[in-house]
């Protein structure tokens, strides 16, 4: 077995790549490199330009954010599968949060103008992005909601 | 002694006359070469007159009736004028009586020798005459350039590059062979032509008369038909060298062809520039020819009327036929002569009218005085005192205002930071300053004269400008930096021996060509200008400025890509593969172990590609490179032998259908190609049939191309990148079977065309880094490659030999305008070079606009904590114009210029409370 097949495997687990053509997701995980991260080694910073969006296929990590008081918060831990970096890729933003190894971690970088192109010729992917992005617009907009209420009843 | 031409010579325009030029420079050697001429005349003629001697005495027998009859041999004798002497001859000499057999071998020696006498003469007057012409070319070339060297600069506005030098190089060529006969010949010929008419008129008046009526028609009609032809010529030559500037547009403009698709547009305009040049061309040909035909039929209509007229005077009685015979004969004399005299006239006003067209070039108005240049070698104080520029107006060559009534005083150490927009006039400031454009009106003073006078001495070595695009030639990096010290010679070079005869044949040569006698080979790096103590001590000063611009790292990073001979430099080499060794035992148990896999002869390098396992070694030509390897007979061989070649075929196979797979609907242009390291686009469609066919036959039935574009592709396969699962463990062995083989019966044919890896020596066509590793690094470890490079710095630092490889990162050749750096290298170099002349006032114009806001700014503040003399150094003034007005609170003063006037000026704090420009910049 080769580690591409294993690669191929793993991006067609993660659902927005699920309905994507397996030659295309090959081609996908042959552009893209293999990398392997020590303990506490940083992927990306918070505030970076994006340049790749990142698999996990083996490992954790911590998602980190920085605190106004200029400290850190870990808000989220990341394991095999996980799919990170996808939104300040495609939105072209800068990174939200750090992504710090907290194992051993090896993951699969895909390169930001890779995963463009890949976007805008499988239009399988790209409706995939958009119900990605309108569910994440959903799930926010219901926690600002109740943030709100939890604000209101709290003045009140 | 000193001929080179005084100033007053060099600022007179160029004669707009190439014979009375020509004539200036080198009378002396035509009225020799005419004397010469002369002197060989009697020569010519006894070698003339001699054969018809031989046949007639000692052939023919006339004298010789008699079996012992002598003939006198070399007898000398004049014949006096009758009031001198009654006597009939003087004899110089009697000479010598001879027989007949002796004669005829003294007299055959005789002509021999008056042959060599000739062909020395011939020999001597054309190497003359050539040497006379090439040396008229070198100062013509050169005074041209000296022209270019003074230019006012707004001429470089108008001219392109290329058709000067074409100009300089390609249409003054055809002068060299003219020059040497421009004098020469119309007085030979012409002097021919005289003998022979006068003969004609003393044999006949009437038909000289005659000769002079056609040669009359002649020297009439042919300068009218050639009118046209003259004409034509001319635009030849401008035509031309629009063809020359065009075609240096596209090649500097080649990216722009590209990015718009005008490829095709710029063939059309060649296409009908080449026609215009056809056109012109072919009528020239058929003017030329139609004049040649009318001068031929001239030149025989004569004999024509010779015989009608001369033949009716004989008939009648009044010439006797000797005559005519003898007329005729010297008639067809004539035609040589004036044929030679009407092409030299041809080509004089053909070439005149080159050189006019040239010369109308280069005689521009405003050109600098040359005195401005002279070269100064006493040492030039520096500047002291005060900038005053008082009711300052600048326009352009347009007559639009850049500057318009522009006041202020600062002292020339001041630390002045200028502001304003793009066309605001702050750019067009600092070139007035810099002397690169001329004040239409007011005054520029420092200490008291006028900027404009100065010689460029002072103010190209005690000022310093730089603006945001420095044209850099192609030379070494060190050389690049250096080119700024370059004022004179500094130290002479020493020569010896023969070195010593060329040296002087040379500046002979340069003297009697008015060029310039400084050595180019002589040192002309003025170190101490840069604080260094002595030539080999300069990269001090260069590596303490180029930190200064954040460049430092960079020269390292080039360090490491260069490849060094160690012919050349055996000591570098040496510790280089020290270096290499104790790299290798450091890393063994360290934590970037794992991120370096080295080479080992007895083992397969993971990391690297199968072509780089098999040779062992780098390539150092295309004979073995990955796409000619499988080409290769030798290697061939030992695939075949090793059964290599099987296997792969088979990766071959595999690899040609997973890149089918992968990339045969996708668009060439499409990012992902970049990712495909084996083959290369525009091969992956011949592949399918490759496969198709090679799926029946197998190895052994493939055709010879199908199997080698099959083991073309493993050889650039790399598993832990590639991570196609095709080469196991086992696989290693076959290939490092291969790789024994290879190296142990190398032909030596391809000896050179490898240099193989070997533990104690140094790899010449390898980089720096890759010497140091003798490995490579690991794919799939993030920053392995940071980290790797991290730590050999330090051990180059701990062994001290980052000065020798800061030496080998500045012998880096920069590429044409610099184009193997990048845009902010580029900037960075020509501030560095700047700022290497330590000059007492530094002008920026805009300058680093190309890097990024927080390097622009920390360099910012780092020059102006430089200036300020913060750091213990010699203060310096600094005059900048930013692009981003926010740094301007780092500087002392402000001046700030909106729509072409200076319209604040004031330290930081007053005018951000009293200024509104600024204030609003700055905001």
């Amino acid at each position: 077995m080769s580690k591409l097949k294993d690669e191929v495997d793993l991006l067609r687990s993660i659902p927005m790549f699920a309905k994507v053509e397996p030659s295309k997701l090959k081609l996908l995980a042959f552009a893209s490199d293999r990398l392997t991260y020590k303990e506490g080694q940083n992927v990306f910073l918070q505030d970076d330009a994006p340049d790749a969006a990142y698999v996990i296929i083996d490992g954790s990590a911590d998602v980190i954010v920085s605190t106004e008081q200029g400290g850190e918060s870990k808000v989220a831990e990341l394991g095999r599968n996980a799919f990170l970096g996808d939104m300040a890729v495609l939105c072209d933003i800068p990174r939200t949060a750090t992504v710090r190894a907290s194992s051993t971690l090896e993951v699969l970088k895909i390169k930001k103008e890779h995963m463009m192109e890949m976007v805008i010729d499988t239009p399988a992917l790209t409706m995939a992005v958009l119900q990605t992005l309108v569910n994440r617009l959903a799930k926010t907009t219901k926690d600002l909601s109740e943030a709100q209420q939890a604000l209101a009843k709290q003045s009140a | 002694m000193n001929s080179e031409p005084s100033f007053a010579e060099q600022n007179k325009p160029l004669d707009k006359r190439l014979l009375r030029y020509v004539w200036q420079h080198t009378r002396r050697d035509q009225i020799w070469v005419i004397f010469v001429i002369l002197a060989s005349m009697p020569t010519y003629f006894f070698a003339l007159d001699l054969p018809k001697q031989i046949i007639n005495q000692p052939i023919q027998g006339v004298g010789f009736e008699d079996a012992t009859a002598t003939a006198t041999f070399m007898r000398l004798a004049i014949t006096p004028p009758s009031f001198l002497s009654s006597a009939d001859e003087w004899v110089l000499f009697g000479g010598f009586d001879m027989e007949r057999l002796p004669f005829l071998m003294a007299l055959s020696l005789t002509f021999l020798s008056l042959v060599c006498i000739n062909g020395l003469f011939k020999f001597y007057i054309n190497t003359y005459k050539g040497r006379l012409g090439e040396r008229m070319l070198r100062r013509m070339r050169y005074d041209l350039v000296d022209r270019v060297l003074r230019f006012p600069i707004y001429q470089f506005r108008r001219v392109k590059a290329s058709e000067i030098a074409s100009m300089v190089k390609d249409e003054v060529e055809p002068f060299g062979e003219f020059i040497g006969d421009a004098f020469v010949l119309p007085v030979f010929l012409g002097g021919q032509a005289i003998i022979a008419f006068t003969f004609i008129m003393l044999q006949s008046f009437w038909l000289g008369m005659m000769t002079i009526a056609t040669i009359s028609v002649q020297m009439v009609l042919i300068p009218y038909l050639r009118k046209r032809v003259l004409e034509l010529g001319r635009q030849r030559q401008l035509t031309a060298r629009q063809l020359s500037g065009r075609i240096g547009e596209i090649v500097e403009g080649i990216t722009a062809v590209h990015v718009n698709d005008t490829s095709n547009y710029e063939r059309s305009e060649i296409s009908s520039r080449l026609g215009k040049i056809f056109f012109i061309r072919f009528e020239l040909y058929q003017r030329k020819f139609f004049v040649k035909f009318i001068n031929n039929f001239l030149a025989q209509l004569t004999p024509f009327l010779f015989y009608v007229v001369g033949g009716y005077f004989a008939i009648r009685g009044t010439l006797d036929i000797g005559q005519l015979v003898a007329v005729i004969a010297a008639y067809k004399e004539l035609p040589t002569p004036i044929n030679g005299l009407i092409v030299w006239d041809q080509k004089r006003l053909d070439i005149n009218i080159k050189y006019a067209q040239i010369v109308e070039q280069f005689n521009v108005n405003d050109l600098q005085d040359a005195e401005q240049q002279a070269l100064t070698k006493e040492p030039v104080a520096p500047l002291k005192g005060e900038v005053v520029v008082s009711n300052l107006v600048v326009e352009d060559e347009t007559a639009s205002v850049l500057i318009e009534d522009a006041d202020f005083i600062m002292k020339v150490n001041d630390v002045v930071a200028v502001v304003g927009p793009l066309g605001s006039g702050a750019g067009a400031m600092a070139e007035t300053l810099a002397g690169l454009r001329e004040p239409t009106q007011g005054r520029m003073l420092i200490n008291g004269s006028a900027m404009n006078d100065l010689p460029e001495a002072i103010t190209g070595r005690r000022l310093a400008y730089v603006g945001s695009e420095s044209y850099l030639p192609q030379q070494t990096l060190l050389n690049t930096l250096l080119y700024a010290s370059k004022h004179q010679p500094i130290e002479e070079k020493e020569y010896e021996g023969t070195e010593l005869t060329t040296r002087n044949r040379e500046i002979a040569e340069a003297i009697s060509s008015g060029n310039s006698q400084l050595d180019i080979n002589a040192n002309w790096i003025d170190f101490e200008s840069m604080g260094a103590t002595s030539f080999d001590d300069v990269h001090r000063p260069i590596m303490e400025v180029l930190k200064t611009v954040e460049l430092d790292n960079a020269v390292y990073e080039l360090a490491m890509r260069q490849t060094l001979d160690p012919e050349l430099q055996p000591e570098l080499c040496e510790k280089l593969i020290d270096v290499r060794h104790i790299f290798r035992e450091r890393l063994e148990g360290s934590d970037i172990e794992q991120f370096v896999e080295p080479f080992d002869a007895g083992a397969y390098n993971q990391q690297a590609t199968i072509a780089e396992n098999l040779l062992f070694g780098t390539a150092a030509d295309e004979t073995l490179a990955p796409e000619n390897l499988a080409g290769n007979e030798y290697v061939q061989q030992i695939l075949n032998e090793t059964g290599l070649d099987r296997l792969l075929f088979e990766m071959g196979i595999e690899l040609a259908e997973t890149a089918i797979e992968l990339f045969a609907d996708l668009s060439p242009d499409n990012p992902f190609f970049e990712q495909l390291n084996f083959m290369s686009p525009e091969l992956l469609e011949d592949y399918p049939p490759i496969l198709a066919r090679v799926r029946q036959s197998g190895l052994d039935g493939a055709g010879e191309l199908d199997r080698k574009m099959l083991i073309m592709l493993p050889f650039s396969y790399v598993e832990p990148r590639n991570r196609l699962g095709l080469l196991k463990e086992e696989h290693h062995d076959i290939i490092l079977k291969a790789r024994n083989s290879f190296r142990e019966n190398l032909p030596d044919e391809l000896s050179s065309a490898i240099s193989l890896y070997a533990a104690d020596e140094y790899n010449d066509v390898a980089s720096v880094q890759d010497n140091i590793l003798l490995g490579r690094i690991a794919h799939g470890f993030s920053d392995a490659t940071e980290k790797v490079q991290q730590a050999i710095k330090e051990l180059l630092d701990e062994l001290g030999l980052n000065e020798e490889i800061f030496k080998v990162g500045l012998s880096f050749d920069i590429g044409t305008a610099g184009k193997r750096l990048s845009e902010t290298q580029r900037q960075k170099v020509a501030l560095a070079r700047t700022l290497l002349k330590r000059a007492d006032l530094v002008i920026i114009n805009r300058g680093i606009n190309t890097l990024d806001s927080r390097a622009q700014e920390r360099i910012v503040k780092r020059l102006v904590t430089l200036a300020s003399g913060k750091d213990g150094n010699e203060p310096f003034g600094l005059l900048w114009v930013l692009m981003t007005p926010s740094y301007a609170r780092e500087f002392d003063r402000v001046l700030v210029f909106d729509r072409g006037r200076l319209v604040e000026k004031g330290s930081h704090e007053d005018l951000l409370q009293s200024g509104r420009t600024y204030a609003e910049l700055v905001s």
